[in-house]
């Protein structure tokens, strides 16, 4: 294999990691954007996404159901922990961290009680690889990579364009004044949240066949997209698929060309430098 | 597409975010920590039963009735939490032991009873646990997993001078007066597998691992006789605890064209690991070790798995009539979980314990460690085993298996092997 192809295929890789990391950081920063909660139960919604391949089994469904039942699945989860919890927490993120955190706690412990502490094979979907530029390429992470690019872009269209989107942005900007126009901000809250969590959970879905199922597999992701939207911004959509775009594009590079350990020091000390330089984040103009 | 969108948010909020943050870490922190302390790749399968936070277990179906007073026997176990895996199967082997022990008679005439805690994985609740069980009046401890519980309850068995079992295999260099390990130390684990790996594969060995002391102190002794033998290490790196993307560092791999992946990747990013290694066909050319069990197989995929070999002190395989009869006894308490190392060497250690205070005539601790010292069971699950008098490490039998159809199938006894010349002059904190 020559360089160009080695560099090739950690670009491909980096671009599936990345992917990842913006379906699940979205989510995160929908639900601090809009309603100022900082939720700590969002990997457990990734965690949860990638039972969902546990529970077709389970039920006798097989191929690809696990990645359908995932995202419905969870964004019910998230509807459920929305109405039952959430909504009492906005504008309070001190309060809603330690709520949302208990919350994890529960879902990870439970998850464990249901399912068994012991990970478990997901078996990958699409087996086998492709010739890419003379190099074969699993079709499953391409999969993987296609679905992502489709579904940030669908998710940054449906809160741009349609009334939905507006009305959402006008919350994003001013709650206050959304209100006082007639728009029903709970109502944006709760689709929010429930939107937030179908993707994490379709994230935890898309990684399964790749990693392992597991109830504690979710605190892998926590920290990445935290600190995601910290990079970007939780100001903006678009601002989280930047962060996204630029800590998984580090940590792809850093840990190609030298290790992963480096790849965390290197992100954690932009992050910091971040906070300190850009406390709105990269991509969110001041 | 939305800008300014955090203008109206005041400094305070800013403030919660990077206390979020913080909090997010500490909590991915604490959870990697816990697989930072000890070799803890091991796993077992899912188990519905011995969650309750504290449970008692009084095994009574006797044939020969013991009496008197119960001899307590403290499990703190992580039963809960992440380390539940292994917590679970050492509490059923500490089950299956005191129903044995208990059906031929008890201890000294007297039935044994357990005291088993949850340690909810969490080193603060360990001691708090161990404490507990020391006031209910045990003179033995054993069940904790991770390093970090270890290194919690340690002091406090020490403290009150009982004793101590530790079963799960680990970097080597504990000893403390009343601490027994009945675990492999990594000696133990390269000694004669490292020369069997060069024999029937190659030269050419890559070192990759989690960045803990466990797989660096393996490495540095698995280096030397590669080395002796004239072979080569072609590329040696540590992933990050927590890593689930392996690209580059199969790129780098397959690049390397290693005989041999000596593989010291833990917990589930093990299994990340094993299958991207799978999925990128390296298989096909490169032989992988990496520390598994049996539990660890049907996670990863019968397909992906076949090939791996292992190195450890104990299998469900193992072709003894001891062994044949321990599984099945052991499948009656825990139909869930397969019995692996780790949960063995706990069964192991319980009757190392039991056969001193026989000896002893006693339960008291000093007197029992006199005993223990130099202690050979000749026919336990594992085969046979000594309690090294000097530092209170096993010398026992490892084995050699490959996964063959979904099955970690022993194909070579490696014979007894010594855990290195002396625990005590180890130092790989």
């Amino acid at each position: 294999m020559s360089t160009t192809q080695l560099i090739l295929l950690q670009i491909l890789n980096t671009g599936v990691t990345m992917g990842i990391l913006m379906l699940v950081a979205i989510g995160l920063g929908i639900i601090y954007g809009l309603m100022d909660v900082i939720n700590l139960a969002h990997s457990e919604f990734l965690m949860l996404g990638a039972y969902g391949w546990v529970i077709a089994r389970l039920v006798g469904l097989d191929g690809w159901t696990g990645l359908i039942i995932a995202p419905v699945l969870v964004g019910l989860v998230g509807y459920v922990i929305e109405r039952g919890l959430v909504q009492y927490l906005y504008r309070r993120p001190l309060d809603s961290l330690l709520a949302t955190w208990g919350v994890s706690l529960i879902l990870v412990q439970a998850a464990r009680i249901v399912f068994g502490p012991a990970p478990q094979a997901v078996p990958t979907p699409l087996e086998g690889a492709v010739d890419l530029f003379g190099m074969p390429y699993g079709r499953y992470r391409l999969f993987v990579l296609a679905v992502s690019i489709v579904i940030i872009s669908l998710t940054l269209a449906v809160f741009r364009y349609p009334t939905f989107g507006l009305k959402t942005r006008a919350v994003f900007q001013d709650a206050e004044m959304a209100k006082c126009l007639g728009i029903r901000a709970p109502r944006i809250y709760s689709t929010g949240f429930v939107i937030g969590a179908a993707l994490a959970g379709l994230a935890g879905a898309l990684v399964a066949p790749m990693l392992t199922v597991a109830p504690d597999m979710g605190a892998n992701f926590l920290v990445q997209s935290f600190l995601v939207v910290i990079v970007g911004g939780a100001g903006s959509l678009v601002g989280v698929v930047g962060g996204a775009g630029v800590i998984g594009g580090i940590q792809g590079l850093i840990s190609y060309f030298s290790s992963s350990v480096l790849a965390q020091v290197i992100t954690l000390t932009l992050a910091i430098i971040v906070v300190r330089v850009r406390p709105r984040g990269i991509f969110t103009r001041k | 597409m939305n800008t300014g969108i955090m203008r109206h948010k005041t400094s305070r909020t800013r403030t919660v975010l990077a206390g979020g943050i913080v909090l997010a870490l500490i909590a991915g922190l604490f959870l990697l920590a816990g697989c930072g302390g000890d070799a803890t790749t091991t796993t077992a399968a899912p188990s519905t039963e011995a969650t309750a936070a504290a449970e008692r277990t009084t095994a009574t179906e006797a044939s020969v009735e013991p009496s008197g007073d119960p001899i307590k026997v403290g499990v703190v176990s992580p039963i809960s939490g992440p380390g539940a895996i292994l917590g679970q199967g050492i509490v059923a082997n500490a089950k299956l032991w005191a129903e044995q022990l208990n059906a031929a008679g008890g201890l000294l005439g007297r039935p044994v009873e357990l005291l088993i805690q949850d340690t909810t994985t969490d080193p603060k609740t360990a001691a708090e646990k161990a404490k507990f069980v020391i006031g209910e009046g045990v003179d033995v401890l054993t069940g904790p997993v991770y390093g970090t519980e270890w290194g919690a309850v340690r002091p406090v068995a020490a403290e009150a001078g009982k004793i101590l079992l530790q079963p799960v295999y680990y970097h080597g260099g504990w000893y403390d007066d009343l601490l027994f390990m009945t675990g492999e130390v990594p000696e133990q684990h390269v000694d004669k597998f490292i020369p069997w790996l060069v024999e029937n594969y190659g030269k050419k060995f890559y070192f990759i691992g989690s960045d803990y002391n466990y797989p660096h102190a393996i490495n540095r002794l698995a280096e030397e006789i590669i080395l002796r033998l004239g072979g080569e290490i072609v590329g040696e790196e540590y992933v990050a605890l927590g890593t689930t993307d392996f690209t580059a560092a199969l790129a780098r791999i397959s690049k390397a064209q290693p005989d041999v992946v000596f593989g010291n990747v833990v917990g589930t990013d093990a299994i990340a690991f094993m299958k991207q290694f799978y999925d990128a066909g390296l298989n096909k050319s490169i032989t992988m070790y990496e520390p598994i069990d049996q539990s660890f197989v049907s996670a990863i995929g019968v397909e992906q798995v076949e090939g791996v070999a292992v190195a450890q002190g104990y299998f469900e395989t193992l072709d003894t009539p001891t062994n044949k009869a321990y599984v099945e006894a052991f499948k009656k308490i825990e139909p869930n979980l397969p019995p692996v190392d780790i949960s063995t060497s706990a069964y192991v250690a319980l009757q190392f314990w039991a056969e001193a205070v026989r000896l002893a005539g006693t339960t008291d601790p000093q007197s029992v460690k006199v005993k223990l010292e130099g202690l050979t069971l000749t026919d336990t699950p594992v085969g046979e085993v000594t309690m090294r008098a000097t530092d209170h490490h096993t010398t026992r039998h490892m084995y050699i298996a490959i996964a063959r159809n979904g099955i970690l199938e022993v194909v070579e006894d490696l014979g007894v092997i010594e855990p290195g010349v002396d625990q005590r002059q180890v130092n790989r904190e």
